[in-house]
């Protein structure tokens, strides 16, 4: 699964989707606006993200929408949320050790 | 389909300091200074540093919380720049064994004057670093960002 997320997200046009699904739901139509090409090169797109599970798509009426699904993301969060604990801490206490001496 | 294109995962810290810059380099360098604030929790007690302060060198680290089995951070230097700048690559272990997620860093140290330095340390997961894992794991430059945006709005 991970690869599929990968390649998913070595795609610029794929992330600019991405990055505009994290602001809340889209519709098709409301994605491809924003972006310079046709709406068939849009929507394949779009299914490369559902099929590394990074999106849904639902309907609604007669709109397809599409959503963000956050859980694939998990383990580049976990990564990104242990460097920044051990790195705050760590700058803190150097922080902490440099007003602590007198010089030496 | 299109080329699997390299993809790293950056996180940039940026911190000034009320010191001056060979302060800071000291305070990098320097094992017993290590000693006093390389640690990666705050309830956390430095148990020994090492260095070895030339390229291919180490520079090993073990800490963690009191009491409970010790990290042990395994560094090579890869480049070192007195008074300037400082990169390596390295894992951590417990217990013998690697803890997912090893990185490179570069630590960057400029003089603002005034005995003030800014430290700019960039930590960089790359997918040899990954490989280990699971595989490839995607990262984009500021996905913390974006993760907290997506939490939200995948939250009812």
């Amino acid at each position: 699964m991970l690869n599929d997320v990968f390649h998913a997200l070595a795609d610029p046009t794929r992330r600019i989707l991405v990055e505009r699904l994290t602001h809340g739901p889209a519709s098709v139509s409301e994605l491809a606006t924003a972006l310079p090409m046709s709406l068939p090169a849009v929507m394949q797109h779009l299914a490369v993200l559902d099929e590394a599970g990074l999106t849904v798509s639902e309907k609604r009426g007669r709109v397809r929408w599409r959503r963000l699904k956050a859980e694939p993301l998990a383990a580049a969060e976990a990564w990104i949320g242990d460097r920044r604990r051990l790195w705050n801490a760590r700058l803190d206490a150097l922080e902490r050790h440099l007003k602590s001496d007198t010089g030496g | 389909m299109e080329k699997r294109s390299r993809m790293e995962c950056v996180l940039v810290f940026r911190r000034i300091y009320d010191a001056p810059i060979e302060r800071l380099w000291r305070a990098w360098t320097d094992p017993a200074e290590l000693g006093r604030w390389y640690l990666a929790g705050d309830d956390h007690v430095i148990h020994f540093a090492e260095v070895d302060l030339r390229v291919g060198g180490r520079f090993r680290v073990s800490f963690g919380q009191p009491g409970k089995t010790p990290y042990i951070e395994t560094n090579r230097y890869t480049e070192i720049v007195r008074p300037t700048r400082l990169a390596w690559e390295g894992e951590l272990t417990v217990d013998g064994r690697q803890v997912p997620g090893g990185a490179a860093s570069v630590v960057e140290l400029i003089d603002l004057g005034g005995g003030r330095t800014e430290l700019v340390l960039t930590n960089t997961g790359d997918e040899d670093l990954w490989r280990h894992r699971e595989g490839w794991i995607p990262c984009l430059n500021s996905l913390d960002r974006l993760l907290a945006a997506a939490d939200a709005a995948a939250s009812p």
